[in-house]
């Protein structure tokens, strides 16, 4: 058995490895092979824009899907078993839509440059942090899944209608790029946007150590897991400052990009077959990156075709992607785990 | 009671909710003991606060006033997962964990004593094995959690909860879903368990039949500030239990140990027969308001008696004889006898 989990997650990882490199090789601009691997272990090409586009564009953006991707997978997983839910994820519940109006604010603001970068990311995580305080408070309360999904639900509306009311008042320029923010995408990251996600989501990660026999107990619910010497007030705090700091560190850079959160833990315990997070953590890590990677490959294959026949270069919004492909799959996974009545 | 048999001790408890502007009590007064060893039952009317105390007692709720005593500790000063190595809990609800297997379910017992990289030792690995035995779970070791049947899955619970090693070991409701041979192998087990591990397991459960027939001691909660403790029989004796249950025309027979309709009988019928027969029909015949009583002491041709009741067997097929006519079934006779009633 963990032999076989063993096998499997090397798997994983030799996969997300591939996805990595060839999210690095492909793009709307064709650079040659060569030169590609000359500029990654060189940093020198004959070519300046090949340079620049390689280094400046494709390896921010493959590191940002690398990072984002195991972001939301890993607060997917932690939300899908706090809660006890399968369609607990980062956007499900509101919280993406906390961080969301928390980098609006700053975006119609119109702060820029490292200043506006360090408000966006505060102010999103913020938002977030503030949207799953209130759904742990509704859960403590109430303790039924309904209540806190419809919450979310329409923390998620009033939220959106706040940013839509911002959006009636704000200046042009400031609308559009809030609008393509919300496309959600892992093109355009700068290493300076990467200065900002990495550490935050490299230490979430590595906390999660500390974290996987808790969420283990859990499995069983809080009422088994605080008897059996889970300190619940201590481990809630945990589960909202992990899941409010993954997605708001990640939208506020990347936007909100929906399913991975949902989807990705989901695959990787049909995948694996087990629950544990010994297992899981690193599963969830490594096939939220793959399906970042996947989608941001998919979302600038229409884009290249198009360079090539001469139209305008231009790529698939991100969430287009993530959502055709998610959508299908979280409502398999639905499917399967309802039991199904006439 | 001798202080070292004992592992649980209440003091003048008084339990129930707190929030910030309001104290909503429950019971109050509350003074028990139990030993090591003992099944208890703890029950109750509904709403008399059975899974309030049974709560205070596993930490859960914080006591209003007065102590518990678990090994002469005072629990409310325990810090951290303390509570958790000397009091373990079994729930009403069946979790629904994913992907986990039963000994996975089991092992996780262990966690008050492994540290945060949950690495076991050898003699964790033993007590998993040994709790997995104990409770006949070993050919189902392997097998997912959620492909077992109901009595399995709390089974497994169960295991977990003796894995944790506790010297108490709480239940709520824990045979609520279970049908009736589930629940009496559940309870026989839970009997073992606490004779031969030492432990004491406190029941909470509203079932007062299984309570009279399984338990060691009853915890009968009477009203928010009288709780009776005693063995099942001393408290059916001295007329307890129909003092708390009895309703209306229900009352609980000491006789018996049945809870009956005591409305008045209406006519008594004299029946003659194999015992079991006339147990039965007898019980059916309760239900329409008739007595029955066993023609035992009359020697002679049965036919002399007015109106007798006879049955004759063979094997395990019955015949009624009544007012010179043949039944097959106690249903018909009891719509025979209705009918007779509704002439008259």
């Amino acid at each position: 058995m963990a032999g076989k989990q063993n096998l499997k997650t090397l798997i994983l990882l030799f996969t997300a490895l591939t996805v990595f490199i060839l999210d690095i090789f492909t793009g709307s601009v064709k650079v040659p092979l060569a030169e590609i691997i000359k500029i990654l272990f060189t940093g020198s090409s004959s070519s300046d824009l090949w340079r620049e586009i390689i280094i400046n564009l494709r390896l921010p953006s493959a590191f940002a899907a690398l990072l984002g991707g195991a972001a939301l997978s890993l607060a997917g997983l932690d939300m899908q078993t706090f809660f006890r839910n399968p369609l607990a994820g980062p956007y499900v519940l509101g919280i993406g839509s906390g961080a969301s109006l928390g980098t609006a604010l700053v975006i119609m603001t119109g702060i820029t440059g490292f200043a506006g970068r360090t408000a966006s990311v505060t102010a999103a995580v913020a938002g977030a942090f503030a949207v799953t305080a209130v759904l742990i408070l509704v859960l403590k309360r109430y303790r039924n899944i309904t209540i806190l999904l419809v919450t979310g639900l329409l923390a998620g509306y009033f939220i959106n209608s706040i940013v839509t009311i911002l959006i009636r008042y704000s200046e042009h320029a400031s609308v559009r790029s809030y609008i393509n923010w919300t496309m959600g995408s892992f093109k355009n990251i700068t290493w300076e946007d990467l200065s900002f996600l990495a550490p935050v989501a490299v230490s979430v990660m590595i906390f999660h150590i500390f974290m996987i026999k808790q969420l283990d107990l859990y499995l069983l619910g809080e009422n088994y897991a605080s008897s059996m010497g889970v300190d619940k007030n201590r481990f809630r705090y945990s589960v909202l400052v992990t899941t409010s700091l993954l997605t708001g560190a990640v939208t506020s850079v990347c936007g909100p990009v929906s399913f991975i959160g949902i989807a990705a833990p989901h695959f990787c315990r049909s995948f694996m077959k087990t629950s544990r997070h010994n297992v899981m953590v690193p599963a969830a890590i490594l096939s939220g990156s793959i399906a970042a990677l996947a989608a941001d490959i998919i979302s600038s294959l229409p884009g290249r075709l198009m360079a090539e026949s001469g139209i305008i270069p231009g790529s698939l919004p991100l969430n287009a992607v993530t959502a055709l492909i998610g959508v299908p799959f979280v409502l398999k996974v639905l499917f399967r785990e309802t039991v199904h009545h006439e | 009671m001798n202080r070292e048999r004992q592992t649980i001790r209440i003091e003048n408890l008084s339990t129930g909710y707190r929030n910030r502007k309001t104290v909503m009590k429950v019971n109050e007064g509350i003074s028990l003991s139990a030993a090591k060893g003992k099944l208890i039952f703890l029950t109750g009317p509904n709403g008399s606060g059975k899974t309030t105390l049974l709560k205070t007692i596993t930490g859960t709720l914080r006591p209003l006033k007065g102590s518990i005593f678990i090994k002469e500790r005072e629990i409310t000063s325990l810090r951290g997962n303390a509570i958790s190595k000397i009091v373990s809990v079994v729930l009403t609800s069946i979790p629904d964990p994913g992907y986990l297997t039963v000994e996975e379910i089991v092992t996780l017992g262990r966690a008050p004593y492994t540290g945060f990289k949950n690495r076991l030792t050898e003699d964790d690995n033993k007590i998993i094995e040994k709790s997995i035995e104990m409770l006949s779970l070993s050919p189902l070791g392997k097998r997912l959690f959620s492909e077992l049947s109901d009595g399995e899955k709390q089974k497994t619970m169960i295991a977990r909860a003796l894995c944790q090693n506790t010297d108490i070991i709480c239940m709520d409701e824990p045979s609520s879903h279970l049908d009736f041979p589930s629940r009496i192998e559940l309870i026989s087990f839970l009997k073992t368990i606490a004779e031969k591990e030492n432990k004491t397991v406190i029941i909470s459960s509203h079932d007062l039949n299984t309570a009279l027939n399984s338990a060691d001691i009853i915890w009968l909660i009477e009203k928010s500030n009288t709780i009776h403790s005693g063995a099942p029989e001393d408290l059916a004796l001295s007329g307890i239990i129909g003092k708390v249950f009895n309703r209306g025309n229900f009352r609980f027979s000491e006789k018996t140990g049945e809870f009956l309709s005591e409305s008045s009988f209406s006519k008594t019928i004299t029946a003659d027969g194999p015992e079991e027969a006339v147990f039965w029909t007898g019980k059916a015949l309760r239900k329409e308001g008739l007595r029955i009583s066993h023609n035992t002491e009359y020697s002679g041709p049965p036919e002399e008696i007015k109106d007798l009741l006879t049955v004759r067997s063979s094997g395990k097929s019955y015949v009624w004889s009544y007012k010179k006519r043949v039944f097959r079934s106690i249903y018909e006779v009891v719509c025979f006898i209705k009918q007779q009633q509704g002439l008259q």
